[in-house]
């Protein structure tokens, strides 16, 4: 436990120290919010504010989460320093959950971010009307996150093609869960894909939180723990295979 | 006494894949068939040319690989299937600057891996500062790892390599980039755990260092032990108790062809020293082929002829050297 915490600890110590890393937590937000606004300032029907806010914000915690994650894992195969945490008595994952965690953090300071951005700046007009519920599904979004994460950590383990393939979804991902525009305005197999991740689900846990309507709340709740739970058990399973077989090909030292 | 490390016929093959559309598989036998023991307390020296395999076994002992073949107990378990239990027990030190957290400091990293080898805090709070003192590093503590030279760097791994007091510590080129004093340090510390206990296996291409601290040296090349002894012991079997050292501004092939061929004439080293050819000549009776290019020294134009007592590296060479 106390390995996971300050595996976190480090993992936001080091990642702070790095310059590129505070301009995509202060930059990358705002890119986001601007991106909605423009796309969605002429329609009508659509609450605005809660897309700009929770669609970037989460658009911020959710890159911060995994795909700096994944980033990690590379840098850490370059350094040299992979191979020594494979054979510490801390298993892998738990330092790699502890990273997780402080990149999700990390995340929080975006999300925060794009809040100030929208209402200060475009002048969005968003209020959170079941506040509880609110808190409830962010918990609920950040639990959800790690997941997927660990899912996402043990293919970039295993191979650093993965990497590739999935920087290459990350917009794809973008469109079919909704953060950036309603997605019934997409068609129906993308909003059927869009069900399998979690993004989806944490947005519409909060927008339901933040219009203050429970009966679409609960659903969305449960969808979203129900998704990371299930990614959370996949990711598990990998990671034992994924390290034997590391260290059965023994390319845990290359690059 | 009991042994620490029970190796049986270890193999290790890589198997690596080039290409995108047309695959085409590599095969490299890194390991073939490697069996030996190493007992508790003991400082155990694994010799050889690069690619020998020497780190590979260092990684299998150290459970980051496992083997394709054959069986390596550490501590009475297989590092294969019981690598959990081995873990907190043991520790690796490689050479280098890699494998830091170079945007860290030196106690920050310090204090990362202690919670790692869960070393209770109360623990940490004397230990950390203790081993930075023990490589030299108290003053650069709260430096980032980043500003330290290489030296240092190297030093910061090998005070992390002893953070959970390792019952066995592997030690691959530990002193690569160390200067001479730091090096002697080392070697002052490894004694030290050693006789506290502490079971090592070092490799080093320094073969000063195997020979001081070694009390059995393993010759492997080619995945292959070639000879495994005490240091005098690879000496005797492999040079006899001395050589002589000729030097020689320049030699003409058939000359050396020539010396090579003198009766009694086992092996013959070349190596250059500045402008100067240095030959190391193994032979049956060192006194007699003395006296003998003593002889002939102004028809090859020798400009020293001495005998010395065998070095380790005499023995090294004729080791791998033969083997190939
Ligand atoms: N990850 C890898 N993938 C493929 N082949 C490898 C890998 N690591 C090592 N090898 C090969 O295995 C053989 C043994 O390598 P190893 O690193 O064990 O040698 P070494 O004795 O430590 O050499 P050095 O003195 O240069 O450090 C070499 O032929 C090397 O090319
Ligand atoms: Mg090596």
């Amino acid at each position: 436990m106390r390995a996971a915490l300050r595996s976190a600890a480090m993992q936001l110590k080091n990642t702070l120290a790095r310059q590129v890393i505070q301009f995509i937590i202060l930059i990358q937000p705002i890119v986001f919010a601007t991106l909605s606004y423009f796309i969605l300032r002429h329609r009508p029907g659509v609450d605005m504010a809660s897309y700009i806010v929770i669609g970037s914000g989460l658009i911020s915690l959710w890159s911060a989460a995994l795909f700096s994650s994944a980033g990690d894992l590379d840098r850490e195969r370059r350094m040299g320093n992979f191979e020594y945490l494979l054979v510490t008595p801390t298993p892998f994952e738990t330092i790699i959950l502890g990273k997780i965690v402080g990149n999700t953090l990390l995340g929080f300071g975006s999300m925060a971010m794009s809040y100030l951005y929208a209402t200060l700046v475009l002048r969005a007009d968003f209020a959170v009307r079941a506040p509880m519920l609110f808190v409830l599904g962010f918990v609920g979004t950040l639990v959800s996150f790690l997941g997927i994460s660990l899912v996402l950590a043990s293919a970039f383990t295993l191979s650093r093609s993965a990497r590739l393939i999935v920087n290459g979804m990350e917009y794809p991902i973008y469109l079919v869960s909704g953060v950036m525009f309603p997605l019934t305005l997409l068609p129906q197999w993308a909003q059927v894909i869009g069900h399998l991740v979690p993004l989806t689900w944490a947005r519409a846990t909060l927008q339901a939180a933040a219009a203050g309507l429970p009966a679409s709340f609960w659903p969305a709740f449960w969808g979203l723990l129900g998704t990371g739970a299930l990614y959370y058990l996949v990711g598990r399973v990998m990671f034992d295979g994924v390290l034997r077989r590391l260290r059965v090909r023994g390319d845990a030292g290359v690059y | 006494m009991e042994s620490a490390i029970e190796v049986t016929g270890l193999l290790r093959e890589y198997v690596t894949e080039t290409g995108f559309l047309t695959r085409r598989r590599h095969e490299v036998q890194a390991l073939r068939g490697i069996s030996f023991d190493v007992r508790r307390g003991e400082i155990f020296g694994v010799l050889g040319p690069n690619g020998a395999g020497k780190t590979t076994l260092i990684k299998i002992l150290s459970t980051m690989l496992s083997p394709s073949g054959g069986s390596a107990r550490v501590l009475g378990f297989d590092v294969h299937s019981e690598a959990k239990r081995i873990r907190p027990r043991i520790n690796v030190i490689f050479g280098g600057e890699r494998s830091l957290y170079w945007r860290l400091t030196g106690s920050d990293n310090m204090r990362y891996f202690s919670d790692l080898y869960r070393v209770p805090e109360r623990e940490q709070r004397h230990r950390i500062p203790e081993l930075l003192e023990l490589v030299g590093l108290q003053e650069k503590a709260d430096v980032r790892v980043e500003t330290y030279s290489k030296g240092m760097k190297q030093r910061l791994q090998i005070a992390r390599g002893l953070v959970n007091r390792p019952e066995v510590l592997y030690l691959d080129e530990p002193s690569i980039g160390l200067d001479p004093i730091a090096a002697a340090e080392l070697r002052r510390i490894v004694a030290r755990l050693a006789d506290q206990g502490t079971t090592i296996i070092l490799t080093t291409h320094y073969m000063f260092e195997a020979e001081q601290l070694c009390r059995r040296i393993a010759v492997v090349d080619h995945g292959q032990i070639q000879a495994l002894d005490t240091p005098e012991g690879l000496k005797r079997l492999a040079v006899g108790q001395e050589v002589v050292e000729v030097e020689v501004g320049g030699l003409l092939a058939g000359d050396l062809a020539q010396l090579r061929a003198l009766p009694g004439v086992r092996h013959v080293a070349e190596t250059y020293v500045g402008q100067c050819l240095l030959l190391t000549m193994q032979s049956d009776d060192p006194e007699q082929i003395e006296s003998v290019l003593t002889g002939r020294a102004s028809q090859y134009g020798l400009t020293a002829v001495r005998r010395r007592a065998a070095s380790l590296e005499d023995a090294y060479l004729r080791l791998v050297g033969e083997a190939r």
